[in-house]
């Protein structure tokens, strides 16, 4: 799809916008300490990997064993516990909040439910 | 007697500074042949008597179904015929390729945002169920 240039100016403009309000702002500090810490990206990245092996297996129809539930549990239990992966968390459920409000105002003002747009397959 | 603070200042100015982005981005996206499009299938529909009908007789067949009202296979079996003669209406299948050609645009323009912001914008502001 290309876009024209003034859409392209247009979008560019909120992405910067976004991108300089402080809930943003909080969430990307957030993240990249999360990132430059080994034991907490480490931490992390296996719990997204189990979790997206497990989500996998059982859409595929797959029975998971009560172990491999309880290991799911409490690897969350631990990324949960995980400061720099809790302070990420919070400041992620506050971009998540503004990023609606802001998504709500556009879809409002240009008279199409755009989250729903953007986002269809 | 009310004190602003800096940090007050800074954020207000950031998020008004979003809200002119919001507007001029609504007014170039409604002036888009691809969303005048939509609106306008969008509008053939609601004006569409035969596809008013078609979806009340749906709805009817769905409740029936959803409280246990009479035999639930003729009602499946009707919902499956009203929705088929339904997909084939003129004004349903324009309003779905209304549809597509405004998701590829407004995929095209949150990817460009979500770039720019740092950010995916539409993933993380759909609102679930449970608020999150």
């Amino acid at each position: 799809m290309i876009l024209s240039d003034e859409l392209m100016q247009a979008a560019q403009a909120l992405g910067q916008s976004l991108s300089a309000t402080d809930a943003v702002q909080t969430y990307l500090d957030a993240q990249a300490r999360l990132q430059a810490d080994p034991q907490a990206a480490s931490l992390e990245e296996r719990f997204q990997k189990l979790y997206q092996d497990l989500i996998a297996r059982q859409q595929a129809g797959e029975q998971l064993t009560r172990a491999e539930v309880n290991e799911f549990y409490a690897l969350r239990s631990q990324a949960q516990s995980h400061p720099l992966i809790a302070e990420r968390d919070f400041a992620l459920s506050q971009v998540k909040s503004y990023l609606a409000e802001v998504a709500l105002d556009l879809s409002q003002q240009s008279r199409v439910d755009y989250t729903t747009l953007a986002r269809a397959t | 007697m009310e004190v602003t603070t800096m940090a007050e200042t800074t954020m207000s100015m950031h998020e008004a500074e979003v809200s002119r982005a919001v507007r001029s981005l609504s007014m170039v996206l409604r002036a888009t042949p691809e969303l005048q499009a939509f609106l306008k299938a969008a509008q053939a529909i609601e004006a569409d008597t035969t596809v008013q009908g078609l979806l009340r007789q749906i709805h009817t067949h769905q409740f029936a179904l959803q409280w246990s009202q009479d035999n639930p296979a003729d009602h499946s079996t009707a919902l499956k015929k009203l929705r088929a003669d339904l997909e084939a209406q003129p004004s349903v299948q324009a309003y779905y390729q209304a549809e597509q050609a405004a998701h590829e645009l407004l995929q095209a323009v949150d990817a460009l945002i979500s770039t720019t912001a740092g950010v995916d914008f539409a993933a993380n502001a759909k609102r679930s169920c449970c608020g999150g």
